[in-house]
């Protein structure tokens, strides 16, 4: 069940993402795509900034609400962010050889979502070994 | 680790949502630590302690594995 309270950095971040994205992607005006990729991205760097500058847990909503949840998203951050890196790696040079069509802007939006997936599934699969 | 939590916390009679309440920890780390999955920290594992009114010897028990 969704607690909105300490859901908020969570979907600000979700919310921010998707309009950068996928919301920029589909609008037909390129003023409004500018717009909706600035915006966006604001809303989730901003939400960021504010957890990682500011050491109360509470900023953190969920994800450092007790011991064993800081735990489980230490361990899912960690998963997600070499998840990302060992992406990127593949793809700086096996793009060249398999298909050298494939845009530099769809190559980072797919590590995007390896980072964004490895990192939520990673909150799932521990959240239920521990 | 093995722990009696659960039978401390039947003889206390609280729910586990009351006994997370009280340690400012989520309902599902106790369930959590019941169940085996999760060993808490010291600092959780005395406020256990000190809400039961016991030592944690009491309610934790260590038996070293091989790989220890």
């Amino acid at each position: 069940m969704l607690k909105l309270q300490r859901d908020v950095p969570i979907a600000l971040i979700v919310i921010g993402m998707g309009l950068a994205t996928v919301g920029a992607d589909l609008v037909s005006s390129a003023a409004l795509g500018v717009g909706l990729v600035l915006g966006g991205s604001a809303l989730a760097w901003g939400t960021i900034l504010v957890m990682g500058l500011f050491l109360d847990d509470r900023a953190w909503g969920r994800l450092l609400s007790d011991e064993r949840m800081s735990r489980i998203t230490y361990r899912a951050a960690a998963a997600g962010w070499m998840s990302t890196l060992a992406t990127l790696v593949t793809l700086a040079r096996l793009l060249d050889y398999v298909d050298a069509t494939i845009a530099t802007q769809h190559a980072l939006l797919g590590t995007a979502v390896v980072a964004l997936v490895a990192f939520v599934v990673g909150l799932g699969y521990y959240s239920r070994q521990m | 680790m093995e722990n009696d939590l659960k039978v401390w916390r039947a003889k206390a009679d609280v729910t586990q949502e009351e006994l997370a309440k009280e340690l400012d920890v989520a309902r599902q780390t106790i369930n959590a630590i019941e169940r085996g999955r999760y060993d808490p920290s010291l600092e959780l594992a005395f406020k256990l302690a000190q809400y039961f009114d016991c030592s944690i010897e009491d309610i934790f028990t260590y038996e070293p594995t091989d790989d220890d």
